[in-house]
């Protein structure tokens, strides 16, 4: 089933009416109804994944941020490559963004801004856990 | 045939491999912590891909018509993780270029009387 499907909205915001919705029967009419904090979900999702690698670096001396320089030169080369495959895979219909969970801010290209974090996020998110796992196995 | 999304996934998985193999070479691929890393990056990714793509409440949808149609864990195209992992290797791959490049400057400017050291510092 895809929310986007859902054609009947329930205007609540009452937490026991949203709970019910997860158990009953009318599951697919009462999910239809989305929270103003739905449209951050993905800017959200990416927020925490920031915030659960930070302690790699301030904590366990991961030292990515701490070279700006070629981690902004790290993220050019390396993530600008996947932004292009992204942009030509959401041009080519690969697939599609709920509006439901994205702002609607978007880059030329159409792609939602959230892809655009998502490429900086992750790149970054794998560069703390492997310089964490180096430094804590001595090299 | 062959969907467009496998068909780019395992090209970029096979370009990527190649980069490092033929061109980049910092012999990431012979590090023990290259691959912990990979497990541990490999595990978030399937709670944070799954967020995206759960077909209960999907962020991301996918046309069925461009993947293989096998989807794991909460409902992540099985490209994903081929995706996942050529961009987080080209990342660290290019990350290590980088590190290597500015370690041998270091080296270079430290010394000052000899030229660049031709032994390639870090592997194993």
């Amino acid at each position: 089933m895809r929310v986007d499907d859902l054609d009947e909205v329930v205007p609540t915001d009452r937490p026991e009416v949203v709970l019910l919705a997860l158990v009953a029967p009318c599951r697919r009419r009462l999910l239809a109804y989305a929270r103003p904090v739905d449209r951050y979900q993905y800017l959200i999702l990416m927020g925490l994944c920031l915030l659960v690698t930070l302690p790699l670096e301030l904590v366990l001396g991961a030292r990515v941020y701490r070279q700006p320089k070629r981690l902004l030169l790290t993220m050019l080369a390396a993530a600008g490559i996947f932004v292009v495959w992204d942009i030509v895979a959401f041009a080519w219909d690969h697939w599609q963004y709920s509006s439901r969970y994205v702002t609607g801010w978007s880059i030329p290209g159409g792609l939602p801004i959230e892809e655009l974090v998502f490429f900086l996020v992750i790149p970054i998110c794998g560069l703390l856990t492997l310089e964490t796992v180096r430094r804590l196995r001595g090299r | 045939m062959m969907g467009a999304y496998t068909t780019l996934t395992v090209v970029s998985v096979l370009g990527v491999i190649l980069y490092e193999l033929l061109l980049a070479k910092t012999g990431i691929f012979r590090q023990g912590s290259y691959w912990i890393a990979m497990a541990i990056v490999g595990f978030f990714q399937i709670l944070v891909d799954g967020w995206l793509t759960k077909l209960s409440a999907p962020i991301v949808t996918y046309n069925e018509s461009t993947f293989s149609g096998v989807r794991v864990f909460f409902d992540s195209p099985l490209e994903d993780f081929g995706f996942g992992f050529a961009l987080v290797t080209l990342t660290m791959v290019v990350w290590d270029q980088l590190g290597r490049r500015a370690a041998r400057r270091d080296e270079g400017s430290v010394r000052g009387d000899t030229p660049a050291d031709s032994s390639s510092g870090q592997s194993g």
